[in-house]
Formats: C-alpha cells, sequence, structure tokens
C-alpha cells in the first residue's frame, strides 16, 4: 500500500461577523476519519454545541467527560440530556479552542464516536468522549453555541483524514 | 476563502469539487497501512516497520470492539514482540463520576478501552496514539494515547515508555481477552520530520 498524503484541509471558515451557526455540508465521503479545530470565543456565556447531520436533538447522544477546572478541580462527569450536544461541560466566554476527532464518520455499520478536547482560557481544561448512536454517515457538521454567538475572528477547520 | 461576510445569521459552508481549499496535500502526514476486520482477530500486527524509518513519528488511529464477554476489555499494544516487563505505562480517566490515575506499568502498554460484547450494539472505541520518533536508536521509543466510547465506565489518556532503545519494528495490538469484532479498523500513519 503505497504512502498517501493525508490530512487534508477540506475547508475553512474565518467568521467576518458574529454568527450562532456554523455549517460545513456536503462533506466528502472517501476519507476515515474528520478532525475538526475550533479556535475563538463566544458573545455571552454558553459553549459550543455539536450538532451532525444538523441533528439538534438531544436524542441518540451521550457523553462523559472529565476537566480540570478553576470551578471544581479535577472532575468526571456524563453530560445531562439537555446539554449533550456540548463539546464542553461548563460554560465560558473567553477564548476557546477545541479539537474533535470524528472517528470512521462515513461507516454505516456502527456508531459514530468523538473524541473532544477542549479548552477555555478562564474556565478549564477538558476531555470528553461522545456517542452520537446512528450508524448514518456523517455528511454535515452544524456547530451552534448554548448561548451567545461566536464572535468575530473565530475561526473553524476540517480536515479529511484517508484510512 | 479566509474571510466570509455574513449577510444571513448562519453561515453554511458547502464543499465543492472546484474548491480552492479542497485537495490540498500534505507532505509530512500520510497514511501508511489500515487494517479493516471482514471478522472477528485475535490480534493485528503492523510489521516490517523499518521500511518507514524515513518518518519521525507514527500515529495509530484505531476504531474498535471486541468480543469478550463484558461490558469493555482493555486495548494493548506491544512492541517488537517484546514480552518482558519493558513497558512504563500511566493512565488518567473520568469515570463519569470522578477522575483517576494508575501506574500500570508492565510487560505491554495500555492504550484504552474497547466496548465489549455486553456493550451496547454498534458502539466502537476510538483510539489517536501518537508514538514518537520510534526508529531513533539514542532513546526510548514514547507514546501518548487519547481513547474512549460513549457509554464506557472509563475514558481518558494514556501513555507510555518503551524501555529499549531499539528501533520500532512491528506493533501488535491486542484486546484484553477475547478478539476484535468485524468492523474493527486499525490504521497507522507516518510524520516526516522534514519532506
Amino acid at each position: 500500500m503505497p504512502a498517501t498524503p493525508t490530512y487534508i484541509l477540506l475547508n475553512q471558515i474565518t467568521l467576518a461577523a458574529a454568527s450562532s451557526s456554523v455549517t460545513f455540508s456536503n462533506i466528502p465521503q472517501n476519507y476515515g476519519d474528520l478532525v475538526l479545530c475550533i479556535n475563538g470565543s463566544l458573545s455571552s456565556s454558553g459553549v459550543t454545541q455539536l450538532n451532525p447531520n444538523g441533528d439538534s436533538a438531544n436524542t441518540n447522544r451521550s457523553a462523559v467527560y472529565m476537566s480540570g477546572s478553576v470551578i471544581a478541580g479535577a472532575s468526571s462527569g456524563t453530560l445531562g440530556a439537555q446539554n449533550v450536544r456540548n463539546i464542553g461541560s461548563l460554560n465560558g466566554t473567553s477564548r476557546f479552542n477545541a479539537e474533535i476527532q470524528l472517528m470512521d464518520y462515513s461507516a454505516t455499520d456502527k456508531h459514530k464516536t468523538f473524541l473532544i478536547r477542549y479548552d477555555d482560557s478562564a474556565v478549564a481544561t477538558e476531555a470528553m468522549v461522545q456517542r452520537y448512536a446512528v450508524t448514518t454517515a456523517l455528511t454535515s457538521l452544524n456547530l451552534t453555541t448554548s448561548g451567545g454567538n461566536f464572535t468575530v475572528g473565530t475561526t473553524f477547520y476540517l480536515y479529511g483524514v484517508y484510512a | 476563502m479566509a474571510v466570509k461576510s455574513l449577510a444571513q445569521q448562519s453561515l453554511n459552508q458547502s464543499f465543492s469539487t472546484n474548491s480552492m481549499l479542497s485537495g490540498y496535500d500534505s507532505n509530512y502526514f500520510h497514511h501508511l497501512e489500515t487494517v479493516r476486520l471482514g471478522g472477528s482477530a485475535a490480534s493485528v500486527t503492523f510489521s516490517n516497520l523499518q521500511r518507514y524509518s524515513d518518518y519521525q513519528h507514527l500515529q495509530l488511529r484505531l476504531v474498535t470492539r471486541d468480543t469478550r464477554a463484558a461490558s469493555a476489555a482493555v486495548l494493548h499494544a506491544r512492541f517488537n514482540g517484546d514480552t518482558a516487563s519493558n513497558y512504563a505505562v500511566h493512565r488518567l480517566i473520568g469515570t463519569g463520576s470522578s477522575v483517576t490515575s494508575a501506574n500500570l506499568s508492565g510487560n505491554l502498554f495500555w492504550l484504552g478501552l474497547s466496548p465489549s460484547n455486553s456493550g451496547a450494539s454498534g458502539n466502537f472505541a476510538a483510539t489517536v496514539c501518537d508514538i514518537l520518533d520510534p526508529f531513533e536508536t539514542n532513546k526510548n521509543t514514547t507514546i501518548r494515547s487519547f481513547n474512549g466510547f460513549g457509554g464506557s465506565v472509563e475514558f481518558g489518556i494514556f501513555s507510555g515508555a518503551w524501555l529499549n532503545t531499539a528501533a520500532v519494528s512491528s506493533i501488535l495490538i491486542f484486546p484484553q481477552s477475547d478478539n476484535f469484532t468485524s468492523g474493527s479498523r486499525f490504521s497507522l500513519y507516518g510524520i516526516k520530520a522534514r519532506s
């Protein structure tokens, strides 16, 4: 098997104005994994939410996190049903970054598992694993917030990784 | 297309085959091999890795499930078939109620956990494991792993050092017991220091 250059930048978005929603649609299906990198801040207290295939329902989701924060020290928990789409466990408005690994996103024989690192510069450093319990391939990714908007300059980079 | 002018509340970026950003090739991060299981298997081995010695680092990207009669099983690895107590291993995990850590040093690596037979159908674990300087012979090879699956009893980060300065020539990946299931995927990547 010849070595294949991968970790391909599929698309990027840099906000020139605040926005409550960002979407990558018509995602190519010929990669093994996706990696989504976000760097920005929110206009008011909240946390970024991940809606695969535009699914903003709180069903078919579960999330376990561990957090090192100024609020609770070292902690671990599960996200409640109303927060299960959040990629962090704590609200914040300061500079945050996130890296989301979406493994086997185009597979139709398994549920989808997301590995998430989320860091809010004033609140916490966190790791999380999420399960999206559907076998449908992911063709779009929508990011929203639980409060406020993504601010100007927030960046979203989507990479495809061959497998 | 680095800056978007927003005339609407939401932004929708659709892919185009003519996108100037698609088809961007990385000269440094390469896919080397993938094993996709069409049936169960007791282990997966990446061998003859000396042919990749022009890469500085390796990365494993795994999607796994196993047949153990339990809710989960540990995901293990060994280098060069070494079964001696040459692995220094630590973990930091979240259980959903507490954060714990452990020294797991012994005769194998811990990469994380996989869901097993008693777990929810369709659920697979994700693992991203970096292997640093595997072909340098002046240092021990180190690894770092991030692993988890939804509904797991624990997930977290794992680190390890192989207490041997030999170049890594093979990587054996195996579950705590029993077999990996069909649908499990094992991918190996190389990262170059320079193109």
